[in-house]
């Protein structure tokens, strides 16, 4: 069924079972029902109470139902959950009021309960998924991800990071002249002639190889599982690029890049 | 070879890479006491092997002889910088940076030597800017004949202690004049800033709490206290321990304050601190114990303690010089790099050519 032709009838369903309910409600009072009533009455009353609470359901599932793959099991659940209820209802009339003792209640009441909970189970699975994906939609829609490709993602992290060592964001870039020096002040004797007295501290800075290597974006991080997993991702990658660059229409294409340049 | 310049409000620092694995730092105070010229007076300082210098009548002792002269003569110190910056109040501030920074970095061995130059991040409790001092500094530098570079102190901090953690963490200074605090994660600043208190401020609180000249605050903290001792109340050692406490919590205060306006990344976040004001015995204890009850929005894993060691103490006074020599070094290493790179493409289109 054609998923709008699906939703119109859903909604007729959903009508329907208003009209059966509102009914069943204005008959109840009509007749003033009450526990001596006649069966009936009461079978009338509950008939078409049950039959419009299933209707008002089966509509509900109808409207906002999935497709493929949850809507075959949805699917299911909801004509089992229909023909439960309905079941029910029937037993209910069919047995009311001579047969009305135990298990036969124990049947109604459980086909009519399990009915009713695999329906409105079954909606509220729907509009949950339903929800799910009309977000991950709006977030498709509206996120400019697509603009963006992955050389210009990486430049931009290139880009911050360098920036994070010339600081030329931060600073300014205008650069203060001195003229030559005219204050007159005459050196004192160690002043002039004695070296600056300087403290050696043993130290490799090895800090230097690595912050080369992080502001490169290649990060050391001594762990062999990483590495390894590194080194067969970039195979494969490479392995892969190597299979696509084979292909004969990727030859074509390419040949025509280089031709173009 | 590359240079990294410290330059402090109590010590201006280079740092340089000495003979084989070691570095080799200059290290003067950034200060000096003016004295009457005369005869006597100039033979005295000559023989004494102290440097000055001579205008008119008068004569100006510098760096680490100008503590020791105030501490005799019982006169106070001049001191070219103020809070972290170029002092506005002292007309001979540019001239003596100028005498220091030439002293302690000297002449580059090649035209264009790299420098990185540390600098204050932008105070968040002061209206003070800092990009007139990082300016002048960095022309005075220039001036010699180097390529200068500006870097946060806090940054430098970070290249200097947190290289076993890819760089990332939060690095402060606690200076004399300023503490510069620095987040960072992977060598890239989340959060820059400064707060215009230090050591000096706590010298100013003790003394106009305890009625002692400055100068001999400054001489009992760096020689004479430590937080694991007990003292007597009203001692000079005591108010020491009280206004390190109030500035240790104003520190972690603002730090709070500032990490609560970005969305730092979800990982571990190690404390290195380094500076003059931080030598104090039992600091980073104290630090450690303030910064656990302090319930930051990062997760800080630890207080790293610093590496260097004179005598017998961990000394994080060259930290920041340390880490604007890493800095230097690596822009270095890159640009040989490329150089060899930009050579080896020359030689690879000739080839083609041919």
């Amino acid at each position: 069924m054609e998923s709008k032709l699906r939703y119109y009838f859903g909604s007729m369903v959903f009508l329907s079972g208003l009209i059966l309910s509102i009914s069943a409600i204005g008959f109840a009072i009509m007749v003033h029902l009450r526990r001596t009533s006649d069966p009936s009455e009461i079978i009338t009353t509950y008939g078409l109470l049950g039959v419009g609470l299933s209707f008002i359901l089966l509509g509900i599932n109808l409207m906002i139902s999935q497709r493929r793959p949850y809507g075959v099991y949805s699917n299911w659940v909801m004509i089992f959950g229909f023909l439960s209820s309905i079941f029910g209802v029937i037993f209910f009339s069919t047995i009311f009021s001579d047969a009305w003792v135990y298990p036969n209640v124990t049947y109604v009441s459980f086909a009519y309960a399990s009915g009713i909970c695999l329906l409105s189970g079954n909606a509220f699975g729907n509009a949950v998924l339903r929800l799910i994906e009309e977000r991950s939609r709006q977030l498709l829609e509206t996120d400019p991800i697509d603009l963006y490709t992955e050389e210009d993602i990486e430049k931009e992290v290139e880009r911050t990071l360098n920036e994070s060592l010339s600081d030329n964001t931060r600073f300014s870039s205008f650069n203060m002249g001195i003229k030559e020096d005219t204050t007159n002040f005459v050196h004192g004797k160690a002043l002039k002639e004695m070296a600056q007295t300087k403290i050696e501290v043993q130290d490799s800075i090895r800090e230097v190889e690595c912050l080369q290597s992080t502001i490169s974006g290649k990060v050391k991080v001594d762990d062999y599982g990483i590495d390894l997993t590194t080194k067969m991702l970039s195979a494969t990658m490479k392995q892969s690029a190597e299979i696509e660059n084979r292909k004969l229409s990727n030859k074509i294409k390419n040949k025509i890049d280089f031709i173009r340049r | 070879m590359a240079k990294g310049l410290d330059v402090g409000t109590m010590n201006i620092i280079c740092a340089e890479k000495g003979k084989g694995d070691s570095i080799a730092f200059a290290q003067q105070r950034n200060a000096f006491l003016e004295m009457e010229a005369g005869d006597l007076a100039q033979n005295m300082l000559d023989s004494a092997k102290i440097l000055y210098t001579q205008k008119g009548d008068t004569i100006n002792v510098l760096g680490e002889d100008a503590f020791k002269f105030s501490n005799v003569f019982n006169k106070g110190i001049r001191r070219p910088m103020k809070q972290g910056i170029i002092s506005p109040d002292e007309k001979e501030s540019i001239p003596m940076i100028k005498l220091i920074i030439e002293r302690v970095i000297g002449q580059p061995e090649k035209d264009g030597e790299i420098a990185y130059i540390s600098v204050p991040a932008a105070p968040v409790d002061s209206k003070v800017n800092v990009l007139y001092h990082s300016k002048t500094v960095e022309a005075l530098a220039r001036k010699l004949g180097y390529e200068t570079s500006l870097i946060d102190e806090g940054l430098a901090v970070v290249f200097s202690e947190l290289g076993d953690f890819n760089f990332t963490g939060i690095g402060i200074s606690v200076g004399a004049g300023m503490t510069n605090i620095t987040v960072a994660y992977l060598a890239t600043p989340i959060v820059s800033f400064s707060i215009t208190r230090g050591g000096d401020w706590i010298d100013e609180q003790v003394s106009s709490a305890t009625g002692v000249a400055i100068e001999r605050i400054t001489s009992i903290k760096e020689t004479d206290f430590s937080f694991d001792s007990d003292y007597e109340i009203g001692s000079v050692q005591g108010a020491l321990a009280l206004y390190y406490d109030a500035l240790i919590t104003y520190i972690i205060g603002n730090l709070k304050k500032k990490l609560s306006e970005v969305a730092p990344p979800d990982a571990e976040f190690p404390i290195a601190i380094a500076g003059g004001s931080s030598r104090a015995k039992g600091f980073m204890e104290m630090f450690e114990t303030r910064i656990s009850e302090a319930s930051l929005p990062i997760n800080i894993s630890k207080v790293k303690k610093n590496k260097y060691t004179l005598s017998d103490s961990k000394d994080p006074i060259y930290s920041i010089a340390r880490g604007c020599l890493i800095a230097a070094l690596t822009r270095e290493d890159a640009e040989s790099v490329e150089e060899v790179e930009e050579k080896a493409t020359k030689a690879e289109k000739k080839a083609a050519a041919v």
